[in-house]
C-alpha cells in the first residue's frame, strides 16, 4: 500500500463527492474556457467579415481624382506585378454615394461601386448578381434591400459628386454644382449581404449599404470616359496576405504603378506667340510651356515636385488670382474685376517698361501694371495701388474681401489688338503683342475664363454686374484673362496662398530640343526620385482590416471580467464541497495523523487527491466551456447585440484557449483544494478522530464591541459619500453611490457578524412560545458566526453589485448632447452657414421658416474609421472633426447647455470656462490639440488615452500627432477625433465645406427642422437623426455590457447558492449529534427539516437583503436625480432575478434538510 | 403494577455470515421511584438494551411496555411525542448546542412539544437551580465545565417530567469527583421527580448509588447483589 494506492482507493471510495467536487472544478473551467473562446469567437467572426467582404482584394488603389484605365491596364500587364498578383480590376468608387429610393427613402453614405463584371471574380464566397447591371440599371445589396423594403424593378435616384473640381472653399470654386444624379436606375438584382455583396473599405462589423452601377453608366454621367478612381488588386492564392512576400509584393507593386502626367490632373501646354510684321520676318514674342492642373491650383505637393523638377528649365511658379477692383489710393473709380500674376520678373519672363527697359525684379511692395490699366487709373510710377480681393480661402462658403497696398515700379505697355477674340480665333495683331499680351498667364475657371463676354460670366463668387463698365468688357474682348498687373512671387503668396497651393501654374522657356513630352517625362522621373505618390496610394486594406480584427475590446478578458462572480461562485463551490468532503473524512484523516503520517504528507495525500478530480473535472469543463462560450454568443447576437451593434457573431474555437481554460481551470481549482486542505492544519488530531473537521474555537462567543463601532463609522461614512455624491455628475457621481453603498453594505455585514458573534446573550424568553422552532433555527445560524458571516456576506456582496450596478446605467443627456436635440450628417459637403439668414432662404427657400429660433453648427468632417464603442475592430484611422469658432464661441455663453467633460487641460480661466478653446492652441511642437469623447479615449484607441496623452495616426500618408486637451463624457461626439477648425484645414487641406451638424431646434420643431433639412437638402443627401437616438445606441454598448454583467452575475450568484447548500450541509454534518439529541428528546422529523430549512433561507435572504439594501441606497439617490438610466423594467428582471436565486437556494437547500433526516441517531449520539 | 416492562427482549444484527445476538431473551421491571444500574463489559448491549427501551432502536423480538403503552406500536410521530412526554436521555456526551444558553438548551424538549412557555421556563429554571447552575442561566456550553455541562443535560432530560430517566455512561467523562456528584444528582432528582431512573455504566461506584443492580453479559441480563 503506498501513497498513489490510498489515493486510489480513497478517490474510488469517496466517488460521491468527488464527483460533486469535480462539477465545480468543471464549472469554474466551463467559465474560464468559455470566456477565452468568446474571445476566439469575435476575433474570429470579424477575421471572417473581413475575408469574406474583401474577397480575394488585397489592396486597393483609391484616389482623389480619376485617371486613365489604361494606367491600371499597363501595371497588370507587368511583369513584376503579374509574378505575385493575379488580378488587378479597374473600378470607380465612391464611399459618399446617396440613393434615393422612389418614395423619397434614402440612404446616405452607400458605398457606390462602378464595375464590370470581372469585379465578381474577386469574390471568395460566390456571391455574384444573377444579372449585370447595364444602362440606368443598378444592383444594391440585400442591406439596402431590406432597410426600404425594396424589390427588384423598383427605380433610384443615385447622387454622387463630381469628380475632379477647384476646392469648394477657394472663392474661385463654384459651390452648387457639386453632385451629379443619375435619375430612374432600375433595380435588377439584389445580391445578399455576403462577400461582396457587403464589400467595404472600412472596419466595421456593420453592413454596408451598397449599390453597384455598370462602370460605363458612371464614366458616362460623370464625363470620365475611359477613367476610373480606383483599383482592386488580388495577391496569387497561395499568398499570404500578412507574410513577407505580400509585404515585398506591395512594394513592387507601389513602385511599378505608373500614373502618367495628366493621371496626376496636370496638363501641359506649349503657348507661343509670334508676330508676323508682314516683311516674313516672323519674331517670337513668347514661346513657354505652361504646366496647369485640372483643380485651378497645383496642390502643394505637387508644386514641389514641378518646381524641382522644372528648375533646370528656369520653369517658373506663378500665381494668378482675381483682384475685384484696382484702385489708385486717393482717387475716385476702380478697375473691376481683374487678373493678377504673382511672378517673379527676370530673364526668364522679363517685362519692359514703357521705354523698352526691363523692370527687373519687384519687391514686395512693388506692382507693374500694363498699360491699359495705367491709363483706366491713370497711375504713374510711384503711385499707390490698392488690389482688392477674396480671401484665398473661405469659411461657410462665404467670401471674404481682403486689400493690399502697393507702389507702382512701372508701366508695361500693351498691344491692343486690330481685331478683338472671339470663340473660334485669337485676337490678330497688327502691332506687335508684348509679352504682357498673354491670356494663358492665367488659369481656366469654368463660367468665367470661357465666356466671350463678362456679360456672360457665371461666377461661383459674388459677382456685381454694375461694376462692369464698357471699357471693362472691351479689355475682355481684345485681351480676355491678360493679367492687368504683376506682383512678386512672394507677395503673391503673402497674400493668396492657402492650404490649397500657392501655384496656379509653371512657366517653361521653350528651348531648342525641349518638348512637352520630354518636361512630362522629367515630372514622372521626378515623382518617382522623390519618392511620392502625389495620392496614388495603395492602401494594404486586407492587411490593415485582418490587423484591426483583433479588435478593441479584449473579449476574452471582458467576458472574464463579466463571468467574475460565477468563477469566484464555482471555486467556492469547489473550496466548499471539497471541505465537506474532508469533514466527512475526519475520522480517517485523523487516523493517519494518529499513525504516525505528517500533517505535510497527509496534506500532500489529500491536495494530490483534489488535484486528480480537478484535472477529471476540468476535462469536462472544457466541453461545457464550449456550451457556455455558444451561450455567451447566443446572448450577444440576441439579448446583448447592443454590445456589439450587430449580431454577425459566429462560434470560433482554437486549440490554444481550450488549453490554456484546461490548464487555468486545473491550477486554480487545486489551489483552491490546497487552500481548503490548508485551513484543516490546525485541527487537533482528537478532534479528528471524533470526526469534527472544526475548529473548537468556533463556538465561541464574544461581544466584539469594536465590530459595532466599525460599523457605525462606515454607515456614517456612507452617509457622507451619499451626500457628497449628489453634487457630482456622471461616472463620479455613479462611483460615489456606489462607494456610499458599499460602505453601508460593510457596515450592515459588521454588524451582522458582531450580532452573530453575541450570541444573542439576552435571549432568555426568546425560544418560547409560538415560532419557538423558528427562533431556534436562527440561533442555530449564529452557531457558527465566521462562517454565517462570510456566507451572508458573500451573498450580499453579490446582489450588492448586481443591484447596484443599475447606477452605472447611463441614459442619453442633454448634456451628452452639448444641448442638441438633432445630429444632422450629409453625404456632399455644405459650404453655407446654415446659422446665417442668408444661407437658410438661398438652401432652404420657404423651409428655413422651421429653423427659426434654433441653431445649426457644421463641422468639418474627415471620413475615417468609427472608433466609437459600436466599431469592434480596432481603428487605426479614426474619423476627425473639425470644431469651427462659431461653435466654440457659442460654448462662451454661460447660459447655453454644454458638453460634460471628465477632464480637461485648461489653465486659464477662458479654457476653464470654455474647454473647447483648448483647441484653438498651437503646440509649439506642431501636435495638434484634440478633444475625444472618454469612452473612445479609454476604450477604443489604443493605448487608453488621458488629457495630456499624444495619440498618432496616420492620414493620407503624413504621421500626425494629436495631444489630448480634453475628454467628454458620455457624449454624441463619440467615436471622432475633435481638433480646431484651423489644425483640421492644416491637416486635410483638400477637404471643403461641412458635413457634420449640430443643431438645436426650436421647442416643438424638432420634426419640422427634420423634414426641411433632409427634403431641401436631399441632393447633398442630408439626414438627420435625433441626437438622443444616437446617444441612445452609443450608450448602449456600455448598458448593454452592465446587463451581461447583471446577468451573468446571477448566474454566479445562483451558482453560489449551490454553495450556500454545501455550508449547511457541512453544518449539518457537523451537528449530526445535536440532531439525534434533538430528535431524542422527541423533535419530529418535519421539525427537524422545518429548522434546518428555515436556516438555510434565513442566511440567504440576509445575505440578499442586506446586499439590495445596501444596493438600493446607493441606486435610488441616482434614479432620483434623474442622471440614471435605470429602466423601468430593472425592477422586474431584479425581482424575477432574485426570486430565482431565492427558489434554486431554497431547492438546493433542501440537500442539506435531507442530510439532517438521514441523520443516525444512535450513531451520532455515541459519536461513532 | 410495575411501570416498565420489558419483556423477553431479543436484539440481533445481520452480519455477512450468521446474525449477531446482542440481546437474549430479557426481561426487566420496573416501578416508579425505582432505579436500576446496567453494568456490564464493552460490546455486552447495555447501550442497546437503554436504547431499545430509549426508543431509540426497535427490538428483534420481545416487547417494552412504559406506563401500559407500547411505544413500539406507535406511528414515528406518535412515537417522537411519545418519547417527549416520557424519556428522559442523559448520554455520556452531553450533546448541548453550543449556541444556546443553559436554559435554552434545558427548555429544548419543551420546543419540540411547542409547550415552550412561561410556565416551562419556570420549571426549566427550578430545574437548572436543583442542578447547582442558578447563576448560569445565561452561559453557553463552551463557558461551562465538564460536570456542569452533564448537569444541563440532567435537567434539560427532566424538563418534561418524563416517567422513565435513562441515563448512557453519564459520568464517563468525567472526573471521579464529578462523577459522583452526578450520579447523586441524578438520583436525588429520581427521587424528587418520581421517575424510573435506568442508568447504563461501567462505573460501579455509580451502580452502587442505584437500589438495583444488573449485569449484561453475552447478551442475557441479570440481577447481581
Amino acid at each position: 500500500m503506498n501513497g498513489w494506492r490510498l489515493i486510489h482507493r480513497s478517490l474510488t471510495h469517496h466517488w460521491r463527492i468527488h464527483v460533486a467536487v469535480a462539477l465545480g472544478v468543471a464549472a469554474a473551467t466551463a467559465v474560464l474556457t468559455g470566456a477565452l473562446l468568446v474571445g476566439d469567437s469575435v476575433r474570429g467572426s470579424l477575421h471572417r467579415l473581413t475575408m469574406d467582404r474583401l474577397g480575394t482584394i488585397d489592396e486597393v488603389l483609391v484616389t482623389d481624382r480619376f485617371f486613365a484605365r489604361q494606367t491600371i491596364d499597363r501595371l497588370a500587364e507587368s511583369s513584376d506585378v503579374r509574378s505575385s498578383y493575379d488580378a488587378i480590376v479597374p473600378v470607380i468608387l465612391f464611399p459618399l454615394g446617396t440613393v434615393e429610393g422612389a418614395d423619397g427613402a434614402r440612404a446616405t453614405e452607400s458605398l457606390v461601386v462602378g464595375c464590370e463584371p470581372e469585379f465578381w471574380d474577386l469574390d471568395a464566397v460566390g456571391v455574384r448578381p444573377q444579372r449585370m447591371p447595364g444602362p440606368d440599371e443598378i444592383v444594391i445589396n440585400q442591406t439596402l434591400a431590406d432597410e426600404w423594403g425594396a424589390a427588384v424593378g423598383d427605380l433610384v435616384t443615385l447622387r454622387l459628386p463630381k469628380p475632379n473640381q477647384v476646392p469648394a472653399d477657394s472663392p474661385l470654386a463654384n459651390k452648387d454644382d457639386r453632385t451629379r444624379s443619375l435619375v430612374g436606375l432600375k433595380i435588377v438584382d439584389i445580391v445578399p449581404a455576403e462577400g461582396l455583396g457587403q464589400f467595404s473599405l472600412r472596419p466595421s462589423q456593420k453592413l454596408p449599404h451598397n449599390v453597384y452601377v455598370a462602370l460605363e453608366t458612371l464614366q458616362d454621367a460623370l464625363d470620365e470616359d475611359g477613367r476610373v478612381n480606383a483599383a482592386l488588386v488580388s495577391l496569387q492564392d497561395e499568398m499570404d496576405v500578412r507574410g513577407p512576400r505580400a509585404l515585398a509584393a506591395s512594394e513592387t507593386l507601389a513602385s511599378s504603378l505608373r500614373p502618367t502626367f495628366e493621371d496626376f490632373g496636370l496638363a501641359i501646354e506649349r503657348i507661343t506667340r509670334r508676330f508676323d510684321a508682314g516683311s516674313g520676318a516672323s519674331s517670337t514674342i513668347y514661346d513657354y510651356y505652361s504646366v496647369s492642373s485640372d483643380r485651378m491650383i497645383l496642390s502643394p505637393a505637387t508644386a514641389a515636385v514641378a518646381e524641382e523638377a522644372f528648375r533646370a528649365y528656369h520653369g517658373q511658379p506663378l500665381f494668378t488670382y482675381l483682384a475685384n477692383s484696382i484702385t489708385k489710393v486717393g482717387t475716385s473709380g476702380e478697375t473691376a474685376y481683374s487678373m493678377v500674376t504673382a511672378i517673379d520678373l527676370g530673364e526668364s519672363f522679363n517685362l519692359l517698361s514703357m521705354s523698352g527697359e526691363p523692370i527687373g525684379p519687384l519687391a514686395d511692395d512693388e506692382i507693374v501694371l500694363n498699360s491699359w490699366t495705367a491709363n483706366d487709373r491713370d497711375a504713374q510710377p510711384g503711385d499707390t495701388i490698392r488690389l482688392t480681393y477674396f480671401a484665398p480661402e473661405t469659411t461657410h462658403g462665404s467670401a471674404r474681401e481682403e486689400s493690399a497696398e502697393f507702389t507702382v515700379k512701372a508701366i508695361t505697355p500693351l498691344t491692343e489688338p486690330d481685331r478683338p477674340y472671339n470663340r473660334r480665333r485669337e485676337a490678330i495683331y497688327t502691332e506687335r503683342p508684348m509679352l504682357a499680351n498673354d491670356p494663358d498667364l492665367t488659369p481656366a475657371v469654368e463660367g468665367v475664363t470661357d465666356q466671350d463676354s463678362i456679360a456672360n460670366w457665371d461666377p461661383p463668387f459674388p459677382f456685381d454686374y454694375d461694376r462692369v463698365l464698357g471699357k471693362d468688357d472691351d479689355y475682355w474682348k481684345n485681351y480676355r484673362t491678360t493679367p492687368k498687373a504683376f506682383v512678386s512671387s512672394a507677395a503673391g503668396r503673402r497674400l493668396w496662398t492657402s492650404r490649397f497651393g500657392e501655384v496656379t501654374s509653371f512657366r517653361i522657356p521653350h528651348r531648342e530640343g525641349l518638348t512637352a513630352e520630354s518636361l512630362k517625362q522629367t515630372f514622372l522621373e521626378t515623382v518617382a526620385a522623390r519618392q511620392e505618390t502625389l495620392g496614388f496610394d495603395f492602401i494594404p486594406v486586407k492587411r490593415r482590416q485582418l490587423a484591426a480584427s483583433s479588435g478593441t475590446t479584449p473579449f476574452d478578458a471582458l467576458f472574464l471580467s463579466l463571468s467574475f462572480f460565477i468563477i469566484a461562485a464555482a471555486l467556492l463551490l469547489v473550496a466548499l464541497l471539497f471541505r465537506l468532503g474532508i469533514e466527512q473524512r475526519a475520522t480517517e484523516i485523523g487516523l493517519l495523523l494518529a499513525a504516525g503520517y505528517q500533517r505535510r504528507r497527509t496534506a500532500r495525500l489529500l491536495v494530490a487527491e483534489g488535484s486528480i478530480v480537478a484535472t477529471a473535472g476540468a476535462c469536462l469543463g472544457v466541453i461545457a466551456g464550449v456550451g457556455y462560450a455558444w451561450l455567451m454568443l447566443a446572448g450577444l447576437r440576441t439579448w446583448w447585440v447592443g454590445a456589439i451593434t450587430t449580431p454577425f457573431l459566429q462560434f470560433y474555437l482554437t486549440g490554444r484557449s481550450l488549453l490554456i481554460g484546461y490548464i487555468l481551470g486545473v491550477v486554480i481549482s487545486a489551489l483552491t483544494i490546497w487552500w481548503s486542505v490548508r485551513q484543516t492544519r490546525h485541527i487537533t488530531v482528537r478532534r479528528l478522530l471524533a470526526g469534527q473537521a472544526s475548529d473548537a474555537n468556533a463556538y465561541v462567543y464574544r461581544t466584539g464591541r469594536w465590530l459595532f463601532w466599525a460599523a457605525g463609522i462606515l454607515v456614517v461614512l456612507s452617509v457622507v459619500l451619499l451626500v457628497v455624491a449628489t453634487g457630482q455628475a456622471g461616472m463620479a457621481q455613479a462611483g460615489a453611490f456606489v462607494g456610499g453603498g458599499a460602505a453601508l453594505l460593510t457596515g450592515l455585514l459588521l454588524l451582522i457578524w458582531a450580532r452573530l458573534r453575541s450570541g444573542g446573550r439576552s435571549t432568555q424568553a426568546r425560544l418560547t412560545g409560538r415560532g419557538a422552532l423558528a427562533r431556534l433555527a436562527l440561533r442555530n445560524a449564529a452557531r457558527n458566526p465566521s462562517r454565517s458571516a462570510t456566507t451572508i456576506g458573500l451573498m450580499a456582496t453579490a446582489s450588492f453589485l448586481i443591484v447596484a450596478m443599475s447606477s452605472f446605467r447611463v441614459a442619453p443627456s442633454e448634456t451628452g448632447a452639448g444641448g442638441f436635440d438633432l445630429i444632422g450628417k450629409s453625404a456632399q459637403p455644405i459650404y453655407q452657414d446654415l446659422n446665417t439668414n442668408a444661407a437658410r432662404l438661398d438652401l432652404l427657400a420657404d423651409g428655413a421658416e422651421a429653423l427659426e429660433g434654433g441653431d445649426v453648427f457644421g463641422l468639418r468632417l474627415r471620413p475615417g474609421d468609427d472608433a466609437s464603442c459600436n466599431n469592434l475592430y480596432q481603428p487605426s484611422q479614426p474619423q476627425v472633426l473639425g470644431i469651427t469658432d462659431a461653435l466654440i464661441d457659442h460654448f462662451d455663453d454661460r447660459q447655453v447647455p454644454r458638453f460634460s467633460w471628465t477632464g480637461t487641460a485648461a489653465k486659464t480661466m477662458a479654457e476653464r470656462t470654455n474647454p473647447w478653446r483648448l483647441l484653438q492652441d498651437e503646440f509649439a511642437d506642431g501636435v495638434v490639440p484634440v478633444v475625444i469623447d472618454m469612452n473612445t479615449a479609454m476604450y477604443s484607441l489604443k493605448p487608453p488615452l488621458t488629457v495630456g496623452s499624444e495619440y498618432r495616426a496616420t492620414y493620407d500618408g503624413r504621421d500626425v500627432r494629436f495631444r489630448v486637451v480634453g475628454l467628454l463624457e458620455n457624449s454624441v461626439l463619440q467615436g471622432s477625433l475633435l481638433v480646431g477648425e484651423a489644425a483640421f484645414e492644416r491637416l486635410f487641406p483638400d477637404i471643403s465645406g461641412y458635413r457634420y451638424f449640430l443643431i438645436r431646434s426650436a421647442a416643438g420643431k424638432q420634426d419640422a427642422v427634420t423634414a426641411v433639412l433632409e427634403e431641401r437638402l436631399g441632393d447633398q443627401g442630408f439626414d438627420a437623426v435625433p441626437a438622443a437616438r444616437v446617444l441612445e445606441q452609443l450608450l448602449a454598448v456600455q448598458n448593454t455590457y452592465l446587463s451581461t454583467f447583471q446577468s451573468l452575475g446571477a448566474l454566479g450568484l445562483l451558482l453560489g447558492t449551490f454553495g450556500l447548500a454545501a455550508i449547511q450541509l457541512r453544518s449539518v454534518i457537523e451537528r449530526r449529534g445535536e440532531l439525534a439529541l434533538l430528535r431524542a428528546t422527541g423533535f419530529t422529523r418535519g421539525a427537524l427539516a422545518n429548522m434546518v430549512l428555515i436556516e438555510n433561507v434565513f442566511l440567504l435572504m440576509a445575505g440578499l437583503a442586506t446586499g439590495v439594501v445596501a444596493a438600493l441606497v446607493a441606486v435610488l439617490p441616482h434614479r432620483l436625480t434623474g442622471t440614471a438610466a435605470i429602466p423601468p423594467s430593472l425592477l422586474r428582471d431584479l425581482t424575477i432575478m432574485l426570486t430565482v436565486v431565492v427558489t434554486v437556494g431554497i431547492v438546493s437547500g433542501l440537500a442539506s434538510v435531507r442530510a439532517a433526516l438521514r441523520t443516525p441517531v444512535l450513531t451520532a449520539l455515541r459519536g461513532d | 403494577m410495575a411501570d416498565l416492562v420489558v419483556s423477553k427482549l431479543a436484539k440481533e444484527f445481520v452480519t455477512r455470515d450468521e446474525p449477531l445476538v446482542v440481546l437474549r431473551d430479557i426481561s426487566l421491571q420496573l416501578a416508579v421511584g425505582e432505579n436500576v444500574a446496567i453494568l456490564g463489559p464493552s460490546g455486552s448491549g447495555k447501550s442497546t438494551l437503554l436504547h431499545i427501551i430509549g426508543t431509540l432502536d426497535t427490538p428483534s423480538s420481545g416487547s417494552v411496555t412504559l406506563l401500559g403503552q407500547d411505544p413500539f406500536q406507535l406511528t414515528e410521530r406518535q412515537l417522537a411525542v411519545f418519547r417527549n412526554q416520557h424519556i428522559g436521555f442523559v448520554f455520556q456526551d452531553h450533546h448541548l448546542l453550543p449556541q444556546l444558553t443553559v436554559l435554552e438548551n434545558v427548555l429544548i424538549p419543551t420546543i419540540a412539544a411547542g409547550n415552550a412557555t412561561s410556565e416551562a421556563v419556570a420549571r426549566a429554571e427550578d430545574l437548572i437551580d436543583r442542578v447547582g447552575l442558578a447563576e448560569r442561566l445565561d452561559h453557553r456550553p463552551a463557558e461551562l465545565s465538564g460536570g456542569e455541562r452533564q448537569r444541563v443535560a440532567v435537567a434539560r432530560a427532566l424538563i418534561q417530567r418524563p416517567a422513565l430517566l435513562l441515563a448512557d455512561e453519564p459520568t464517563g467523562s468525567l472526573d471521579r469527583t464529578n462523577a459522583q456528584a452526578i450520579g447523586k444528582l441524578l438520583l436525588d432528582l429520581q427521587q424528587q421527580e418520581k421517575t424510573l431512573l435506568v442508568v447504563v455504566t461501567h462505573s460501579l461506584e455509580l451502580a452502587n448509588l442505584m437500589s438495583r443492580r444488573m449485569e449484561l453479559d453475552d447478551g442475557v441480563l441479570q440481577e447481581v447483589d
